[in-house]
């Protein structure tokens, strides 16, 4: 009866080799899917291309990809959704502040035929703080508009290989008749060309936002100072001034929206300037960097990318 | 509602030494906003070290729980702490850390292998972009000046994309000026990707960097620049 010992041990063999088999291959089974699924969950969130092979059959894999493709249509659905609101909001803004300019440009104008006319010395009074006023109100519409593109992300920073020294140039051009007045003394220590990649346009207000806070906060007499330097990975463009520095505890927020120092509340000025600017940065792939003690003025530095990638467009 | 990605609650830890308790950690209450960058500065044997380890679910309190993005670390088994860990935080040392038998894409990307996770190539290469080390992803780190092996030890942290970054004094054997440069491109990166970055150093200059300068001393928290405007918000 050998043979039939045989047999069974065979049959034995062959199915413990079929169940290892078996195995292996829902193993393999499982892996795959789990695999699709990461690559296609993967996809979804970073907005990349997929493809859902397989659509029709009615395997494990099947089923679960139909639903996933249903779950990227959705997200796919807010994503735009989010946009055209964003789109929205901005519009608004800017419509509002177009229309806010005919009653603002009206009232100064009523205040200075106003002023023209004799006044009693307390009326005269009023009228300067009406205008101050008004002057406020009109720049916080500007910095409305500019803040909202930039928040939104709209607004897109176009990075060109340009010469930074002539972006300082018009910063400071738009400063020189206010720092004259203080008899500031305005120093630029710059190469010239000192080509980098950068948007030169949002460049410039940065460094005018942070020039037009230098003067702001700067006695009369006092300095300014422009550096412009190429390091290796970055290149630092620094702007310090004799003012009266900035406390510790403040250094991190004064780059908050809104931010205004609490004795220069009668000046013009909304708070925004430094929010912009290390938005400007930021979206330019640089950063910001203030040192400063008070009493001992302060020195904000840019910091530019120096090897950048060729893309030219980024928005937030 | 406020989400704070990084959470300690009375936070202790205190180790015998014979007849002492020395205590590294004395009751710290720490709070930490998504993508904030935070700078923890403090003395040699002030807490900091020790601080940055909880966090990472390096090591476990004496007493006080942990909060990584609202889920305690203390009910964790040890496996399911290294995988938390692996995947929710990237770890930035002095020492770099580099492998030195393998070049440094590979070094990039072996966090990810060992995780059995797919490598993402096009945002690893972003990222190697960003921090200008496209022509060196084939060289071994060896040959590479020790900011650029920095630069790798960062690349490496934020190529498995966590959630938040841990640098345990990243540039302390670097020269001032290689600091500078790589905390400026570790600051930026981490804001370009959303990420949170909390930084241990005894450099008040580098420290200024940060968003919030947060000061321990004796296992204590003794200054926080955040503070004031939390009560604020």
């Amino acid at each position: 009866m050998d043979w039939l010992m045989e047999i069974v041990v065979i049959g034995l063999i062959a199915a413990a080799a079929g169940l290892v088999w078996k195995n292996y291959r829902t193993k393999k089974e499982a892996e795959r899917f789990a695999e699709k699924v990461e690559t296609a969950l993967d996809a979804i969130v970073t907005g990349k291309e997929w493809d859902l092979e397989e659509e029709l059959e009615d395997s494990l894999w099947g089923r679960t990809g139909t639903q996933l493709e249903k779950v990227e249509q959705v997200f796919r659905k807010k994503e735009e959704e989010s946009f055209c609101e964003k789109e929205r909001v901005k519009g608004l803004i800017s419509d509002i502040s177009h229309q806010i300019k005919t009653p603002v440009a009206n009232i100064k104008l009523y205040m200075e035929l106003l002023e023209g006319e004799n006044v009693s010395p307390d009326a005269q009074k009023f009228l300067k703080k009406i205008k101050g006023q008004t002057e406020k109100i009109d720049f916080l519409m500007q910095s409305m508009v500019k803040m909202s593109r930039l928040e939104t992300g709209i607004l897109q920073i176009h990075k060109e290989e340009k010469d930074l020294y002539e972006t300082i140039g018009r910063a400071v051009s738009a400063v020189v008749a206010e720092a004259a007045a203080k008899d500031i003394d305005l120093y630029v220590d710059c190469e010239k060309p000192m080509q980098i990649r950068h948007d030169s346009k949002w460049t410039e207000e940065a460094i005018y936002n942070i020039l037009d806070n230098a003067v702001k906060y700067t006695e009369n007499g006092g300095k300014i100072q422009i550096h412009a330097r190429r390091q290796e990975l970055f290149l630092q463009l620094s702007i310090s001034d004799t003012g009266k520095g900035i406390a510790l505890e403040r250094q991190a927020e004064i780059f908050t929206r809104f931010y205004r120092e609490p004795e220069v509340h009668e000046k013009p000025g909304v708070g925004i300037g430094l929010y912009l600017a290390r938005t400007i940065m930021e979206l330019q792939k640089g950063y910001i960097e203030v040192k400063s003690e008070p009493g001992k003025g302060a020195c904000f530095s840019l910091y530019f990318l120096v090897n950048d990638a060729q893309e030219s467009i980024t928005a937030l | 509602m406020k989400n704070f990605i990084v959470e300690t609650k009375n936070l202790k830890k205190y180790y015998q030494m014979g007849e002492n308790t020395v205590k590294a950690l004395d009751g710290v209450d720490f709070r930490v906003k998504d993508r904030e960058f935070v700078a923890i500065i403090g003395k040699s044997g002030s807490g900091k070290s020790t601080l940055l380890h909880m966090l990472g679910g390096l090591d476990v309190p004496t007493e006080g729980e942990v909060l990584i993005d609202g889920k305690r670390l203390k009910g964790l088994k040890k496996e399911q702490l290294a995988v938390f860990r692996r995947r929710k935080i990237g770890f930035i040392f002095q020492n770099y850390n580099l492998v030195p038998d393998l070049n440094v894409y590979e070094n990039v990307i072996l966090p990810i292998e060992l995780d059995g996770r797919k490598v993402d190539t096009e945002y690893v290469n972003g990222i190697l972009e960003l921090l200008g080390l496209s022509e060196k992803k084939e060289v071994l780190p060896g040959t590479l000046s020790g900011g650029q092996q920095q630069r790798v030890a960062i690349a490496r942290a934020l190529a498995a994309k966590p959630a938040i970054l841990l640098a345990d004094e990243p540039t302390g054997n670097l020269d001032s000026a290689t600091s500078h440069d790589v905390l400026g491109l570790l600051k930026m990166a981490s804001k370009q990707f959303g990420q949170t970055l909390i930084l241990i150093t005894h450099d008040r200059d580098i420290a200024q960097l940060a968003d919030r300068i947060v000061h321990i001393e004796d296992g204590k928290i003794v200054g926080d620049t955040g503070k004031e405007r939390e009560d604020h918000a």
